[in-house]
């Protein structure tokens, strides 16, 4: 990654790229949101009554996420604090027949990973780990030790799944990944913004798992929605598109080589230098007459000849960087509308 | 000039008639006043070009056209004078009065350009003055003083021109040549001086101009040869160095504005940052916490500053390349500054004994010698000639000068001679205070002025006889009234005949039939008038020899 991008070495580019703070729980949650964020119902919860609460296709899952190689003994065992194992923890939470119970962990113990059998259904890995009756059994045992009815035990074991990360405990393994899990899923990493929109969705992440609450109505500030979730996804990709816009305005002879230059400068003076200005011609509702449905560079060029009447004093290449950036707004703007609209 | 034959001819009342003429004494005669006389030799003086002041009311002469037959040094010619147009018929083309005038001096042989009343600078000539001392008007000529207010045409003059100037032209004792020369002698000599000046300016600059050459011989061809080859050799090399040059120039202009662009650009990423960290945790601007538009914002700046670190990444490159680009180029340049310098290392080379510049040195030396000498021969040559014209000047003003006392001389001696013979013939008239070309006012009246008059016209035309340098034909006419002048009548026919009409020149005098008589010799040409002098007639024979005129 250092050796794509050389300048780094040489010049302070404040972190945009290396994600500091490492949290394997924090991956598990990304790679849940990456593989789910475009289905509609998609909600999940950092740091609740579980590590992970996702809600979807009516169900709600419980997830535990463990860094470590597990074996069914290290999951049924009582932790010395609070005399309960990994998997009660898991499964003693909510009892409708729409929860689901899942444990996350970075491997299994090779005697009882052959045990395993493969779930190709599920809704939030794609496939996932069943336990055997042999296993459930042992399960049983243990935690009937834990203070749980057996009957309670056997019907939430049978909602209870264990998935194995696909990548290994360290931040450049996982990030790897999930960039790769980002590229599949139609989240644009073209140039490595990949690594800032991971950033930012692990900084949302983060922030959110730090949130403490104190009963059930502030649980909401710690859950990302879908719709959340694709505007940041599209508007990585639209931020990645400026330059590529500002490129075709000049493949089209609107701007000469000169402008095309300053405009990728002003593009990203937009939220710093220009912020009145940008607000100011916000406020005149102009932006509200662009359709996005239809040609970009037209759109642009067309908005632009607005501002430019009202604006005649600026230059030709920070109006057409304010109008693509207003563009782009627009654009993130309609994909919550979109979700609305659903 | 001998006037041969007179034609007048007057084109509106269809009238004409021609007078033959002698090349000695014509007398103009008729039985009476009022047929005609006066105005015929008015006619004729008109003709040649006078300006005459007053022809009787019934003679109009705006109507008339007069042809004039002449001869002059054995040519023969005709003058056509019609208003103030002139046809010479030798040259076949018309005059004004000013061309004229100067046609007539060119065929007199003389020159006379008389000063303005205005600017005495200035000088003309018209015809009347070149003709006003040969003529005498019957009505003009006696009133102030002989010679003034004759003709209209010379009041333009200075006073003193008129006649002075004019007869002393006619005498040949003007002193304009003279003046023109001495004024010439004037101008040589101050070009003679300012040679000179020149001359010594050059001589007394002559030491710190002209060094001494040492002679010094070089094989001229290697040199030449050398001089080529290096000439084209530092062509080549300058026009590289300023290739190069533009080019340093470029990458320079573009380095600055690249490394202001990656000032800029750190600038903003600092900016960014500070921005980005503003909203990390709680949105600055819009004071929400773990929102979407929080979240947004921080992706876009995070990502701003990911795109900033890639331009700051280019334009470092490019000053990099850049950087290496200007470092090769002055190498580059550097090293043909040297070879440059090397080239003017000719100049310490040895062609045998000496160097390139030394023998440069010594040629100037020698050149410089040369042409020292050069124009200091040319300086002593000038001067040498303007000295020379000066001489030939001088000589020419002394000889003028020594003719123009021998005939002043002569012709003075010869005004005295006649006024002390007229002394005894008219012991009433005065004339011991009248000088040679004194024209001072007539004092005296009645029958006593016009003796003078009479006496002072006599003297001059007798000197006019003797002594003039042109050839024009004499016109007298005289206003004498029997019942004023009567004991006196035959005296002054005695002196007309004496001084007139004797002399080989050609004359036309005015006289009545009846003072014939007082003439003791007869044998003169006379024209009998007798009135009307035109005829319809002879209009019609006439008329062709104006054919000139009335075809234009």
């Amino acid at each position: 990654m250092d050796k794509q991008v050389p300048a780094e070495e040489t010049y302070d580019n404040g972190g945009a790229i290396a994600i500091k703070g490492y949290n394997f729980q924090h991956a598990i949650a990304s790679l849940i949101i990456i593989l789910n964020y475009k289905k509609d119902d998609f909600c999940i919860y950092f740091e609740t009554k579980d590590d992970v609460e996702v809600s979807l296709e009516n169900k709600h899952i419980f997830i535990q996420v463990k860094g470590q190689k597990l074996s069914i003994n290290d999951l049924t065992k009582p932790e010395k604090n609070n005399n309960k194992s990994i998997l009660l923890k898991n499964i003693s939470k909510n009892s409708s027949k729409k929860a689901r119970y899942k444990v996350v962990a970075l491997d299994f113990a090779e005697k009882d990973k052959k045990e395993l059998s493969i779930n190709q259904e599920s809704c939030l890995f794609g496939e996932i780990n069943c336990y055997s009756e042999e296993q459930k059994q042992i399960i049983i045992e243990k935690l009937l030790q834990q203070g749980m009815t057996e009957a309670e035990i056997k019907e939430k074991l049978s909602s209870s799944y264990i998935y194995f990360s696909p990548f290994v405990n360290n931040a450049e393994c996982a990030y790897t990944y999930l960039l790769g899990c980002m590229n599949q899923n139609e989240i644009n990493v073209d140039s490595n913004r990949g690594q800032a929109v991971l950033n930012e969705l692990l900084k949302m992440i983060t922030q959110k798992a730090e949130k403490v609450i104190n009963n059930e109505q502030e649980k909401e500030i710690k859950k990302l929605e879908s719709r959340e979730l694709r505007k940041l996804f599209k508007s990585s990709e639209c931020f990645n598109n400026r330059v590529k816009l500002a490129n075709e305005l000049k493949n089209a002879d609107i701007l000469n080589l000169k402008d095309y230059f300053k405009i990728k400068k002003e593009l990203l003076d937009v939220d710093i230098k220009h912020r009145a200005l940008k607000n100011e011609i916000e406020n005149t509702g102009v932006i509200d007459f662009i359709e996005t449905d239809k040609n970009e560079i037209t759109a642009i060029h067309e908005l632009y000849r607005e501002i430019a009447k009202i604006k005649p004093q600026h230059n030709k290449a920070l109006l057409y960087a304010l109008s693509i950036d207003l563009y782009i707004d627009k654009v993130i703007s309609e994909v919550e509308d979109e979700s609305n609209d659903n | 000039m001998i006037i041969k034959k007179l034609i007048i001819a007057d084109y509106k009342d269809k009238e004409a008639n021609v007078f033959d003429f002698e090349s000695t004494a014509n007398i103009i005669i008729a039985d009476g006043n009022t047929q005609g006389k006066s105005c015929l030799l008015k006619s004729l003086f008109y003709a040649l070009g006078m300006g005459i002041k007053n022809f009787k009311d019934t003679w109009h002469i705006e109507n008339k056209m007069l042809k004039i037959f002449y001869e002059h040094n054995s040519q023969e010619g005709t003058i056509i004078r019609c208003g103030d147009k002139f046809w010479i018929g030798n040259q076949q083309k018309f005059l004004d009065s000013k061309e004229y005038a100067k046609w007539l001096l060119e065929t007199l042989g003389i020159n006379i350009l008389l000063p303005i009343r205005q600017n005495e600078e200035k000088r003309t000539i018209r015809p009347s003055a070149i003709l006003l001392p040969f003529y005498v008007d019957q009505d003009t000529s006696w009133s102030k003083t002989i010679y003034k207010d004759v003709v209209n045409e010379l009041g333009m003059y200075a006073s003193n021109a008129i006649p002075k100037n004019i007869f002393e032209c006619v005498f040949n004792i003007s002193s304009d040549e003279i003046i023109e020369k001495e004024e010439e002698k004037i101008r040589l000599n101050s070009e003679k001086t300012k040679l000179s000046i020149q001359k010594n300016s050059l001589q007394e600059l002559k030491d710190s101009f002209i060094k001494n050459p040492n002679g010094i011989n070089l094989n001229e061809n290697d040199a030449l040869e050398d001089i080529k080859k290096y000439l084209i050799y530092a062509k080549n090399i300058n026009s590289k160095i300023s290739e190069k040059q533009a080019k340093i120039y470029t990458k320079e202009v573009d380095l600055d504005s690249y490394r202001l662009e990656l000032r800029e650009l750190k600038e903003l990423l600092e900016k960014t940052d500070s921005a980005y960290k503003g909203i990390e945790k709680k949105c600055s601007f819009c004071g929400s916490e773990l929102t979407t538009e929080q979240s947004l914002r921080r992706l876009k700046l995070d990502n701003n500053k990911f795109e900033i670190g890639l331009l700051q990444n280019e334009r470092a490159k490019k000053i990099e390349l850049l950087e290496g680009e200007l470092q090769t180029l002055l190498e580059e340049k550097l090293f043909l500054e040297k070879d440059y310098s090397e080239i003017l290392k000719i100049s310490e080379k040895k062609y045998g004994d000496y160097t390139l510049p030394e023998y440069i040195e010594d040629k100037a030396k020698k050149l410089t010698k040369d042409n020292y000498y050069e124009i200091e021969d040319k300086l002593s040559l000038d001067i040498t000639h303007k000295e020379d014209e000066i001489k030939f000047i001088e000589k020419r003003i002394r000889e003028l000068k020594k003719t123009q006392k021998e005939y002043q001389e002569s012709i003075s001696s010869d005004f005295e001679e006649l006024k002390v013979s007229f002394k005894i013939s008219f012991p009433d008239v005065n004339l011991d205070n009248r000088e040679f070309l004194d024209f001072k006012q007539i004092n005296n009246s009645g029958a006593t002025k016009n003796e003078e008059f009479f006496i002072l016209y006599m003297i001059y035309i007798n000197l006019l006889i003797k002594h003039s340098i042109i050839e024009v034909p004499l016109g007298f006419d005289s206003p004498i009234k029997d019942e004023l002048d009567g004991k006196n009548i035959p005296k002054f026919y005695e002196i007309i005949e004496k001084i007139i009409l004797a002399s080989d020149k050609q004359s036309f005098v005015v006289m009545l039939k009846d003072k014939l008589q007082y003439l003791k010799n007869k044998n003169y040409s006379y024209t009998y008038l007798k009135k009307p002098i035109l005829d319809k007639f002879m209009f019609n024979e006439l008329k062709d020899e104006f054919s000139v005129m009335t075809s234009i």
